[in-house]
């Protein structure tokens, strides 16, 4: 039996939770296993993502495929979810929103959009705010675990796919695999997505032997978690930068292997060789048989 | 003897009256320094950890004791930050001595709180702060100038009264 303590179930909150509350009593009876997104636009209908397709909450709580008569979301609104998401803390999500998100508790990214400031280091008069679901699906790098980690020879993988394949999912089971093997493995968590760190503990598993640096730059993290943690693994999510290539590098070097996503359609085309140099096997997903297809593993 | 017994207790009654309206001046001096203590102690929280204002409220008044804070911390995810400091500040207003004014003041710390950035928020903070050194400042001058009118002003009361019965 598993027991899960209400501090542990209340990280692993639904995005639901954080709507606001005008709009969340519409859910109430809808079933949300399937939902992958919920997007807020001010004046706009209330719009929910899912396995089937691009749907609508309707006055009555159901979902529909048209616009009309569904519910609308009203700039107050917006600021209702932003005041939830924050915990009426706008400036302690600050680093967040400049960057155009905010990880609420449960791990889930909620995407945002508004006016920058002149400066450019944050946005007010918030219009859009997209909930993304993070979940966790215990197997999801079943058939990867084995291909990466081969007799206590660790490969450094590459993940690749489009948004929305799942390859967070994907990352966060292959690093509670590996580490469960007994493997020391650093997640630099840059947006709190990976481990969805609230109040000191991980909403995930990430296994036995993994450490996590939350909300720190992949960069800084990387060098600093080699430094001080000795690890045989370090996991980023979301790389692409020159300076995330030469931290991967730096990485590598120490006779550390990383673990690492990025965003592209078609990795052969997408992304350069100077970067799949730095890995031994990349594995590229897709959402064929829903989020976490595993397309292709290729040992490079 | 009995008249004797009378005046003392009048004139002990009177002083009662002119004591607490002594006491009430100086818990309000003392309730505005413990507030201005407090709102320094909520921007340190803000400009160094960036806690968040629920769990920064009930870590600054539970180590203080302060109900206020407390209250307002309960509140916070129900009301938001702003109208659940206000409220807090509102419904212990009589255990802290404060007046109208005080209220009034110490919610301009309100506003705002919660809906801006760090630099803003302290900036905003910074301004409550010294708002409310300046109400303190008048809250002490206002202490000497009244507290021994008040007690004076009763003992003498007191003693008018009985010399009027007797």
């Amino acid at each position: 039996m598993m027991i899960v303590s209400a501090d542990v179930q209340q990280m692993r909150s639904t995005p639901v939770e954080l709507l606001p509350l005008k709009i969340r009593r519409y859910f109430y009876a809808l079933d949300t296993d399937d939902f992958r997104e919920i997007r807020l636009r001010a004046g706009g209908a209330v719009c929910v993502c899912s396995g089937s397709g691009k749907r609508y909450i309707s006055k009555y709580g159901k979902l529909t495929e048209s616009v009309k008569g569904a519910v609308t979301v009203s700039p107050n609104d917006i600021e209702e979810a932003v005041d939830i998401l924050t915990l009426s803390s706008l400036y302690s999500a600050q680093d967040e929103i400049k960057n155009g998100f905010i990880t609420a508790r449960g791990g889930h990214r909620v995407g945002l959009c508004g006016r920058m400031t002149s400066g450019g280091d944050f946005v007010t008069d918030i219009t859009g705010l997209n909930y993304r679901f993070a979940r966790e699906v215990i197997g999801a790098a079943d058939m990867a675990a084995e291909a990466v980690f081969n007799n206590g020879n660790i490969k450094s993988t590459l993940i690749v796919s489009s948004p929305g394949c799942g390859k967070t999912t994907f990352l966060r089971d292959l690093i509670r695999q590996i580490s469960d093997k007994g493997v020391n493995v650093s997640v630099v968590d840059e947006r709190g997505e990976i481990g969805a760190v609230h109040n000191g503990m991980p909403a995930f598993d990430l296994g036995a032997n993994t450490d996590i640096f939350d909300m720190c730059g992949k960069t800084e993290g990387m060098k600093l978690m080699i430094r001080s943690m000795s690890p045989q693994v370090v996991a980023v999510d979301e790389i692409g930068d020159e300076e995330d290539i030469s931290a991967i590098r730096a990485a590598a070097r120490s006779g550390v292997s990383v673990f690492a996503t990025i965003h592209a359609s078609d990795w052969r085309k997408d992304i350069g060789k100077e970067l799949t140099a730095c890995f031994k096997c990349v594995i590229s997903l897709s959402d064929r048989h829903g989020p976490g297809t595993v397309e292709e593993l290729v040992y490079v | 003897m009995y008249k004797a017994a009378g005046a003392l207790m009048i004139i002990a009654a009177f002083s009662f009256v002119g004591y607490s309206f002594c006491r009430a001046l100086g818990r309000r001096c003392s309730s505005l320094e413990e507030f201005r203590k407090l709102f320094s102690l909520l921007r340190s929280e803000i400009s160094l950890k960036l806690t968040p204002l629920e769990k920064a409220f009930a870590a600054i008044g539970s180590q203080y004791g302060n109900s206020c804070f407390i209250l307002c911390a309960d509140k916070l995810p129900e009301l938001g930050a702003q109208e659940a400091l206000i409220n807090a500040l509102k419904s212990t207003a009589s255990e802290y001595m404060l007046r109208g004014e005080d209220i009034e003041l110490l919610s301009a710390a309100a506003v705002g709180l919660g809906k801006c950035d760090l630099k803003n928020q302290l900036k905003h903070l910074d301004y409550a702060v010294s708002l409310i050194d300046n109400s303190i400042v008048r809250a002490k001058k206002e202490r000497e100038e009244k507290s021994r009118l008040f007690m004076n002003g009763a003992v003498l009361s007191g003693v008018m009264l009985t010399l009027m019965l007797l």
